[in-house]
């Protein structure tokens, strides 16, 4: 990792041309550190906690045995209040 | 009125896969013909790779989002085009838990299935919106969606 000292007001820049991002120091207060962040529009910036979450929310959402789940679906088809539940998995269904 | 985004079979391509599974790219999107809320999100990439999903509004009646310029243009969205959105469900069946991701909504194009999953940068969606509680029942459309 590369690790460069800065003072308030100091950037860095990152990439070059049209893609450059530029990080600005724009306070230092305590154990906290405010950040300005120019980018393109299309560089997605974000709070690393929240990838994670999502991440680990993704890796809890599989469902490697649909028929494990089936009655929790029924429930869950309940609670939304119409329909039935798919098959257990139409990978595997009659 | 735009069709459910749980109606007919499709298949979902994630040119940057999903979060945290950059090489899971490719989808089937399986339902009942019967109504159903919920469907399942296949992985044609890797078997595990498997998903509940159902819309937003089924369990936060308010849902709404802001899909940027730049992620319209990768989608292939024209201008007066609204993408389908999705979101996936944790089923935990002792004691049965059920929560919904609604920080990171798959967004895609219903007429050429081109998709992706966005993370919310500046939103109050929970990764982990309760929609049935172990002992409490129902927690659909709750105050804290």
């Amino acid at each position: 990792m590369l690790v460069l000292s800065r003072r308030p007001g100091e950037s860095i820049v990152i990439g070059e041309g049209k893609d450059r991002v530029r990080v600005t120091i724009v306070e230092v207060s305590g154990d906290r550190v405010k950040l300005g962040i120019e980018a393109p529009q299309e560089i997605v910036i974000l709070r690393q906690e929240l990838c994670e979450a999502v991440e680990a929310e993704n890796r809890a959402a599989r469902q490697v045995r649909p028929e494990q789940v089936g009655e929790a679906l029924r429930s869950l088809c309940r609670a939304l209040g119409q329909g039935a539940p798919p098959p257990d998995g139409t990978r595997d269904a009659p | 009125m735009s069709e459910s985004p749980l109606t007919g079979p499709r298949t979902l391509i994630f040119p940057d896969g999903l979060v945290g599974y950059p090489d899971w790219q490719h989808f089937e999107l399986e339902r009942s013909p019967d109504g159903s809320p919920v469907a399942w999100l296949q992985g044609k990439d890797e078997e595990e790779a498997c998903f509940v999903v159902t819309e937003p509004s089924r369990v936060c009646p308010t849902y709404a989002i802001d899909v940027p310029a730049h992620v319209r243009a990768a989608l292939g969205l024209g201008p007066d085009q609204e993408p389908s959105t999705l979101c996936m469900l944790v089923i935990q069946p002792e004691p049965l838990t059920i929560t919904a991701n609604l920080l990171g909504p798959i967004v895609y194009n219903p007429d050429t299935g081109l998709a992706c999953q966005m993370v919310l940068a500046e939103s109050r969606y929970s990764a982990r919106h309760p929609v049935v509680v172990a002992d409490a029942g129902v927690a659909q459309g709750g105050p804290a969606c």
